[in-house]
């Protein structure tokens, strides 16, 4: 896996993103541990679910529910999985979803 | 029941400080965090925006299981080398049923024979699966003296069943096997206590 890495650092060595992959290597080159070496160069941004929608704190559960059934079905998602945020004049203030 | 005449203002949920991750925050901490704080998810916040939410289903995606991979095949590997240090012992601590699992890969895998017959051991080692590697050093009297965390089992077998999982996944991306969110964390403790004991073991070995 040592190598793998190494390789991924020379491979990137150019790049604005590949000197921050080898800094991040180098400065977690303390641990031995293989899991942690990689964890640490895989972000959140990476695996997070992007929001449904964004609706105004005004709209009515009516218009958001069918709004929100049309944009999964478009999407091919399971309604009951998915997570909105609400704003008020363009202010994040909340967030609406089953989970 | 919702009232659907009503703005969705009388039924959204707040934000709290405790349910934001920044989005440069790893995939290492983003697990800890998940064994700390109880809320079911984080919104993610980059600059001052958010951009998306995180579960903890989303930590099974490739990433972590790439992760939990590498490190797992590490340890097999590991353990390998420590059956090899000898051999015929080895075999000897292996069930009888098991053994001849290994051999009967061994034919499908046309491995060659010694020219009295027999099989080629490091060969043979490899035609054993981690579980086996695992009884192997569980019963190695010096080894578990330096390696103290093979004797829970319970994780050793966890460790197989997650190698397997993810080595040989169905159609689910996301499966149920992988652990759950109280025991991810401490499992990977383990496994990373694991993997420091048997580098210091195989380190002494060596010499």
């Amino acid at each position: 896996m040592d190598k793998l890495i190494a390789v991924t650092t020379v491979s990137l060595s150019d790049t604005k993103a590949g000197k921050n992959i080898k800094h991040l290597i180098d400065d977690d080159m303390t641990s031995n541990s293989h899991f942690q070496q990689l964890a640490h160069l895989i972000t959140v941004t990476d695996i997070c679910t992007p929001f449904l929608s964004t609706f105004e704190s005004r709209s009515l559960v009516r218009v958001v529910w069918t709004e929100w059934s049309d944009l999964c079905d478009e999407r091919g998602l399971d309604p009951v999985e998915q997570i909105a945020i609400v704003t008020d004049e363009n202010k994040v203030i909340g967030w609406i979803g089953y989970v | 029941m919702f009232d659907y005449e009503k703005s969705i203002n009388d039924c959204m949920e707040l934000i709290t400080p405790a349910s934001i991750l920044s989005s440069d925050t790893s995939l290492l901490d983003s697990i800890t965090a998940f064994e700390t704080v109880s809320g079911p998810f984080f919104l993610i916040l980059q600059g001052n925006q958010f951009i998306g939410w995180l579960s903890y289903k989303d930590l099974h995606k490739q990433p972590l299981r790439l992760c939990l991979f590498s490190m797992l095949i590490n340890l097999e590997r590991m353990l390998l080398e420590v059956a090899l240090k000898n051999s015929k012992e080895s075999f000897k601590k292996m069930p009888e049923n098991r053994l001849k699992k290994a051999q009967e890969l061994y034919k499908l895998k046309k491995f060659n024979f010694t020219q009295s017959g027999d099989y080629y051991t490091s060969n043979l080692m490899e035609c054993t699966n981690m579980i086996d590697k695992f009884t192997i050093a569980q019963n190695t009297q010096s080894v578990v003296e330096m390696v103290p965390v093979l004797k829970n089992d319970h994780l050793c077998r966890k460790a197989e069943m997650l190698r397997n999982e993810i080595a040989h996944p169905g159609m689910e991306e996301q499966s149920s096997n992988l652990p759950n969110r109280e025991s991810l964390w401490p499992f990977i403790q383990w496994a990373e206590t694991l993997e420091d004991q048997l580098q210091n073991y195989l380190e002494y070995v060596r010499g």
